[in-house]
């Protein structure tokens, strides 16, 4: 069994500094496949970052304990969801560092569009906004970050967060409002 | 608020739950009673609801795009700088350009044009820097001063340039009515100021009638230039760009655009460029119009219009005046009866036009003064040099036939002068021609031989010859006559200790070329030594010598001292010959490498902090330095752009890693040609950066290219050949081409068995990442291919006990691949258990991630007990076993 794996038992008992620890071995996980993924040199692809945090749980824990445990595999999935966004908001802050000397500043939906035709979301903006939604509606941020940032599906965000899907697709409906209404 | 008020989310929950519209509104009406700001938020949210499409539902794809721009216009009054805007006086596919004053430091009026968004502003102004000194150097009565560059607080780049007061030079000789001659004497004007450009390094990349302005002055009609150096710095992308709107209609002007530029990706620009520019001017000065039909042009789709710029020979402008509709007003407008109009280009001016137009740039006039002294011949009734065949061409081609025959000559020389008999690496090389290029050379090379002599021929033209860069057949001969001259150096020269010194270098750079990397070392430690001892280590020869040994020392993964060694020589060039110096930036090309290998390439396994920002460090500064001493186009300057590019690439800074990619590329070619080894690896870069912004059909024909050379150049089982294919088999499946991309991964994997003979790590690691892209792709029969040659390339531990840790997470990494591939056809699980076995055994059972994937294969494997030993030692490790490698 891994130390992960056992982190997470651990969090299923319920010690809070478990869910501590976990954090920072996801992220440090996430990191390096990312970076060696770079290094690797290989395909035009970019890094795919569901790709990444799925190939992450499958080293941390891995494939024997798959199909079992679905909740504890949800501690998982919401450590490295936190983690990714954290990557993520990180490397988008370094870019507008660099290109505004400092200044931070919204992107345009149209600009990004030229660039890539998916991920076309102001992260930055996104990241405060979720900060913010969770302090009033903890649950949907939860789901939110689950289906955007670890790229998980109804059905296993309601198994990771041990809600029902009828649920969770509300929580989503009224994330996505919510968000997208102070994003437009 | 009422207490017993549902929250604004079990409100927008319950309503979302009725789809009747009246329903749902009395619903609210009913649950939000009297408190309108819940119902105003419940509204908000479910409008928000309706029109958010699919936003969201996508998870989050990759590690991040972006650019940045401001509103889309600037407005008359409005200050940028210290100009104030005072009317627009033209609008292009680029920008807008207006007129605007100056106050500071002197009052005047200037032009300043805006460019349109879409853009990196750093970017623009970087190259418009870059080109800042050499347009300054231009000083043509026939030029319009470039003055000045900036962003607006748009964040807009902008350039301000001298105020010229002109209409286009077609519109001014129609008004006017010029005759031809006339026409002409205009034009040779024209062509004198472009000639004094490209004399200062400048080339213009997008001379059209609009950018050619004309005046009277003391009634003389003076033409000047304008828009020097926007082309270069905005870059041709935002040129292509701006061409369309986005309905797809022309808005730029494309009939002035060169073959070359009509290729997707145009990296190799040169000075002809203009000339082809030139040729459609002047083509319409005497024709009335352009090559191309406009409208045809516009009307065809993007790729085709590409096409016949590229293809289509245009008809000769005397025979499309003879069909021309308008031809009575062309005429007319030229002073001329239509039917004498014709017989004055008929001839000498056809041949003169269509061969400024040539579609290959090697039989257009080669200078603009060029094709200007062919017009002064024709105006003063001497036979065009355009009628009669080239001879300089034919000449290039006889030299570049015999080029092997000098190179191999060359070579033979300088084995003789190192007291080698090389009879059979002669007869293997060289041909009859290098006999007789040999025999006057070695006498040549007896009447002055000097040791500085020696070493000149040895670094230009064996080290040239011995590069498989250059050479394959040749540099595969040679290791074994170095091997043997190497070991008669001192024999040789027990008193030249100099001589010692410059061979043993040049002996080491040889044998780094060829991967040779252990003996290079040997070779250039002594080198270093010698040189040392001789002149200090502050001597540059000496520092020079350090660098050699330090790239050297990377190539054999010798990556901690490398980094330590090149460190220190950047710093001793810069405080010795200054910053930015040719041979400080060369040694600052290779630090940025092994420091980005140091911080996320293989060596990261080490010790290196992951968050290390070095390798952006030193490349950026060696480049900014090196454009500010040598200036932007030097080997050196373009070089360390593209690893600055290449570092970019590596942090995810696409767009901009793009662009400096593009540039070192463009520039590498333009001086190196299309197969240096530089320019090659540049525009590898700059395929990869077209990948990573998902070109992928550009990076693929990119790719295509690049592999084409390096098949040629290196044979196809170099490594650097089989990379590039591989690349293009990512970029083919990207496209949507996987067909096209099996067949490239298939020719790949014909070579395996010559390939699986290389064995040394980090090419095992290649083979790796190759057998993990088959199984993304469930090509499990290759991929297990490609497994079984990484396992049997890593079959040899590296003797150099730095590397052991390398070696054993390369180990590690094969066995956790090995536990991913199905167990049909190829069952790799045992051979997992046997690798994760030794990758514990090298790490002395301390690491945890080794223990896992041990503890997996024997699992997989059905050893439970092999699976709870591994976890039991794995429990005793010390804690956060992940944290720290």
């Amino acid at each position: 069994m891994s130390d992960v794996t056992q982190l997470l038992q651990a969090i299923d008992g319920g010690d809070p500094r478990a869910s501590a620890e976990l954090l920072p071995l996801v992220y440090s996980e996430l990191r390096k496949l990312a970076s060696q993924r770079l290094a690797q040199e290989r395909s035009g692809q970019t890094l795919q970052a569901t790709a990444l945090v799925h190939e992450a749980y499958l080293r941390l824990v891995g494939p024997a304990e798959l199909d079992q445990q679905w909740h504890s595999r949800g501690h998982f999935f919401a450590a490295a969801a936190e983690a990714m966004r954290r990557i993520l908001v990180e490397s988008a802050r370094r870019k507008q560092r660099v290109r505004h000397g400092g200044e931070l500043r919204r992107v345009d939906f149209d600009e990004q569009l030229q660039i890539s035709n998916e991920s076309c979301v102001d992260l930055l903006a996104l990241n405060e906004l979720l900060d913010r939604l969770a302090t009033e509606e903890p649950k949907v941020a939860e789901v939110v970050k689950l289906r955007y940032f670890a790229g998980l599906t109804i059905e296993e965000t309601a198994q990771a967060l041990q809600l029902s899907v009828r649920t969770v697709n509300r929580h989503w409906a009224f994330g996505r409002a919510w968000l997208y209404e102070r994003m437009s | 608020m009422p207490s017993d008020l549902p929250s604004v989310k079990a409100i927008f929950d319950q309503a979302l739950e009725i789809e009747n519209n009246v329903e749902r509104s009395a619903y609210l009406d009913k649950v939000c009673g009297g408190v309108p700001e819940v119902r105003r938020r419940v509204d908000a949210l479910l409008a928000a609801y309706a029109n958010a499409g699919d936003f969201l539902e996508e998870p989050v794809a990759e590690l991040l795009p972006t650019a940045a721009a401001g509103p889309a216009s600037n407005q008359v009054g409005e200050t940028i700088g210290p100009y104030k805007l005072l009317q627009q006086i033209g609008e292009g596919g680029m920008g807008t350009v207006y007129m605007a004053e100056q106050t500071e430091p002197i009052a005047r009026k200037v032009a300043l044009k805006i460019i349109k968004p879409g853009m990196d502003s750093r970017h623009v102004i970087a190259r418009f820097e870059a080109e800042r000194q050499a347009l300054a150097l231009m000083d043509h009565p026939n030029i319009a001063k470039m003055l000045d560059a900036g962003t607006t607080d748009a964040g807009r780049p902008y350039f301000v340039m001298e105020l010229v007061k002109g209409i286009s030079v077609i519109q001014y000789c129609d008004e006017r009515r010029l005759d031809p001659r006339e026409r002409l004497e205009l034009f040779i004007t024209v062509c004198q100021a472009v000639q004094h450009a490209h004399q200062k390094g400048i080339i213009h990349r997008d001379l059209k009638p609009s950018n050619v302005l004309v005046a009277d002055y003391d009634d003389r009609p003076v033409a000047k230039i304008i828009d020097f150096g926007v082309a270069k710095a905005v870059g041709q992308q935002l040129v292509e760009r701006t061409l369309f709107t986005e309905f797809g209609q022309v808005i730029g002007t494309v009939e002035y655009m060169s073959p070359e530029q009509a290729k997707l990706n145009q990296l190799d620009i040169d000075t002809r460029t203009d000339i082809y520019s030139l040729g459609v001017l002047l083509y319409e000065l005497l024709a009335g119009e352009t090559p191309f039909d406009k409208q045809r042009l516009r009307s065809a789709a993007f790729d085709e219009m590409l096409r016949i710029i590229r293809e289509e020979e245009p008809v000769a402008p005397s025979s499309r005046l003879s069909t021309s509709q308008s031809l009575p007003s062309i005429a007319a407008n030229r002073h001329l009866e239509p039917k004498k109009l014709a017989t004055v280009v008929r001839g000498d001016l056809d041949w003169i036009v269509m061969k400024s137009m040539e579609k290959d740039r090697a039989r257009r006039y080669q200078t603009a003064t060029g094709l200007a002294e062919d017009l002064h011949r024709y105006l003063t009734d001497q036979p065009v040099e355009a009628r009669r065949p080239t001879r300089a061409y034919r000449l290039k081609k006889f030299i570049r036939r015999n080029k092997l025959g000098v190179l191999a000559a060359a070579a033979v020389l300088a084995a003789l002068a190192i007291g080698l008999v090389a009879s059979t690496f002669f007869a293997a090389t060289a041909s009859r021609e290098a006999n007789r290029a040999t025999a006057a050379l070695v006498q040549a090379e007896i009447n002055g031989k000097k040791a500085e002599g020696v070493n000149n021929f040895l670094t230009e033209e064996v080290f040239g010859l011995a590069d498989p860069n250059h050479n394959k057949r040749a540099g595969m001969a040679l290791v074994e006559a170095l091997d043997i001259a190497a070991g008669k150096i001192d024999e040789k020269f027990p008193d030249d200790p100099t001589l010692r010194a410059e061979i043993r270098q040049r002996f080491g750079e040889i044998y780094s070329g060829i991967d040779q990397s252990s003996k290079a070392v040997e070779q250039l430690r002594k080198a270093v030594d010698l040189r040392e001892s001789l002149a200090g280590h502050l001597d540059p020869a000496t520092m020079k010598c350090q660098t050699a040994l330090g790239l050297a020392l990377f190539k054999a993964s010798h990556w901690n001292e490398s980094q330590k060694i090149l460190e220190s020589v950047w710093a001793n060039q810069t405080r010795v010959l200054g910053a930015g110096s040719a041979d400080g930036t060369e040694t600052a090309c290779y630090l940025a490498v092994v420091c980005l290998e140091l911080r996320g390439g293989p060596a990261a396994w080490s010790t290196f902090p992951p968050e290390n920002d070095r390798d952006l460090e030193v490349s950026r500064q060696g480049y900014e330095a090196a454009l500010a001493r040598l200036g932007p186009r030097r080997v050196e300057t373009l070089k360390i752009e593209n690893e600055l590019g290449w570092v970019m690439r590596w942090r995810g800074q696409f767009k901009e890693a793009s662009g400096y990619a593009k540039e070192a590329a463009d520039g590498l070619r333009e001086l190196k040609g299309t197969d240096d080894p530089d320019a090659l690896f540049a525009r590898y870069n700059y395929a990869a950066c077209l990948g990573e912004l998902k070109s992928f059909d550009d990076a693929a024909a990119e790719f295509r290219q690049v592999l084409a050379a390096r098949t040629r150049l290196l044979g196809p089982t170099h490594f650097d050949t089989i990379c590039t294919a591989w690349q293009l088999g990512m970029a083919l499946r990207n496209a949507g081409k996987n067909d096209d991309a099996l067949k490239v991964i298939m020719q790949v994997h014909d070579q395996l068995g010559e390939i699986r003979r290389q064995k040394t790590p980090l090419r095992a690691e290649k083979m790796l990442g190759f057998a993990a892209d088959c199984r993304d792709l469930k090509e499990f029969r290759i991929g297990g291919d490609f497994l079984d040659s990484a396992e049997e390339m890593a079959s040899a531990a590296p003797d150099d006990e730095n590397q052991h840790r390398m070696y054993a997470r390369l180990l590690n990494d094969i066995a956790w691949e090995m536990t991913r591939f199905p167990r049909d056809p190829t069952d790799f699980v045992p051979r997992a258990v046997k690798l994760a076995t030794k990758a514990c055994e090298l790490s002395s059972y301390k690491n945890a991630t080794f223990l896992r994937t041990l503890a997996e294969a024997c699992e997989i494997a059905g050893d439970q007990d092999g699976a709870a030993h591994a976890q039991e030692v794995l429990k005793g490790l010390p804690q956060s076993p992940d944290a720290k490698q």
